[in-house]
């Protein structure tokens, strides 16, 4: 049987220097030049690179979210607010840990699963570059 | 301040997370003994021809061995077993039942006489004097007509109490010496008492005749002084005086006269040295010296100078 896994976010090595703080609600679009680190709300645009987005557990997103790098996803991806999916594209893995709720598609170079995790959209992986 | 450490500040120190058991494909959890892999050279799980010939066999010796037909086999055999022994002992104790009220039912007779009870000719029964050798002239004839005059006769018409009265047991053929019997002894029967008692008179061992024939002639055979084996060497010539003038009737019983030719010239008479008849015509002599003096062929005698023969 296959042990759990974890992981250890530092943001110094892995460069997140981004954070939306617990409690936070943010609605439009950001751009960021390293890692986001969500534990608050985001609903719009997000283009981020140069390091990972990190939902923690409790965090909410919805929108249009792109990266250039990897997904650590504990939280919840929420629907747009007309109701249509979310649509999330990373240029590198998307880790959909146990706790995760999405309402979304995905698009990722690789997704990893785990049991648990709770997906509503589609899926799609994309080519090497 | 670095931008490290002002990071640390922003962000927060380093945090680990669970991120779950990854969806994976584990052997220990799932069943992956009916999957195929290769292994060892060959394919796993993959059922090949010889396997399913071996289950088709398998298939078709299960099936006839269905523990329910064998049970039935046996049974069958062992009420078939069954039934015949029932039968066959059902039979047995009819057959023992029937012969059992089969002899219970005969009335039981006497027992009849058996000839094999009759005296050989080393107990000197009647029978064994008639078959006696025909003495041979060579041989003493005087001693044996002497010695036999008392014993053989009775014993003729007497068979012993208990042997059956059929010609068998009286021996037909062989006769007595011919010089021993006078004119004519008949064959031994129940009806002919009076032979019987005329010969008794002749001999002073014999006793009186009884009514009974049968009984009559037994009591010489068992008074009977043992008929002497002829051996005697010993003054035949007083003997022969003795017995003749005494009862040449009554000395032999058999004459030996087997048969006369048609004609009337010749007779046969059984040579008892050699068991054979020979012919013998007028004028001839006998083994015992008497010589054929006439053949009545009418009458079936034969007379030489001193004795009568008749057929047997």
């Amino acid at each position: 049987m296959s042990q759990e896994e974890t992981i250890v976010i530092d943001p110094v090595g892995m460069n997140i220097v981004n954070r939306i703080a617990p409690g936070t609600k943010f609605t439009g679009t950001i751009e960021c030049d390293g890692g986001l680190l969500i534990e608050g709300a985001f609903h719009g645009e997000l283009s981020v690179k140069g390091g990972p987005i990190v939902l923690m557990q409790g965090a909410v997103m919805s929108g249009d979210i792109r990266g250039a790098g990897d997904a650590f996803l504990f939280g919840n991806i929420a629907s747009r607010s007309d109701g249509e999916l979310s649509d999330l594209t990373m240029g590198g893995a998307v880790f959909m840990t146990q706790s995760v709720e999405a309402k979304s598609n995905v698009t990722a170079r690789a997704i990893k699963l785990y049991e648990g995790a709770q997906v509503d959209g589609r899926i799609k992986t994309t080519p090497r570059q | 301040m670095n931008e490290a450490t002002l990071t640390r500040l922003c962000v927060g120190e380093p945090i680990t997370l669970a991120l779950g058991v990854p969806v994976a494909q584990t052997e220990n959890v799932s069943d992956v003994s009916k999957t195929l892999r290769w292994k060892n050279g060959r394919w796993e799980n993959a059922p090949s021809l010889l396997d399913r010939i071996s289950r088709l066999r398998e298939g078709s010796e299960s099936v006839l061995k269905v523990p329910t037909q064998g049970k039935s086999r046996t049974l069958k055999i062992k009420f078939l077993v069954g039934a015949v022994v029932a039968v066959l002992a059902v039979a047995s104790a009819g057959l023992g039942s029937a012969w059992y009220f089969k002899n219970k039912m005969i009335p039981k007779e006497p027992p009849l006489p058996i000839a094999g009870t009759v005296q050989g000719p080393a107990t000197g029964s009647s029978v064994v004097s008639i078959n006696e050798p025909y003495p041979l002239p060579s041989d003493k004839p005087q001693a044996v007509e002497s010695k036999e005059v008392p014993g053989v006769i009775p014993r003729v018409d007497a068979p012993e109490e208990g042997v059956a009265q059929t010609p068998t047991a009286i021996a037909p053929a062989p006769v007595a010496p011919p010089n021993a019997v006078v004119p004519v002894v008949p064959r031994p029967t129940k009806d002919k008492a009076p032979v019987a008692a005329a010969v008794v008179m002749d001999t002073d061992v014999a006793p009186p005749a009884k009514s009974s024939p049968k009984d009559a002639p037994s009591v010489p055979v068992t008074q009977g002084k043992p008929v002497p084996v002829v051996s005697a060497s010993k003054q035949p010539t007083e003997t022969v005086s003795s017995s003749v003038s005494a009862a040449p009737v009554a000395l032999k019983s058999g004459s030996g006269l087997v048969a006369l030719t048609p004609d009337g010239k010749f007779a046969l008479f059984t040579n008892t040295a050699t068991r054979l008849p020979e012919k013998f015509g007028i004028g001839d002599k006998l083994p015992n010296g008497e010589t054929i003096k006439n053949i009545d062929r009418a009458g079936g005698k034969v007379q030489t100078e001193s004795k009568e023969y008749r057929l047997e």
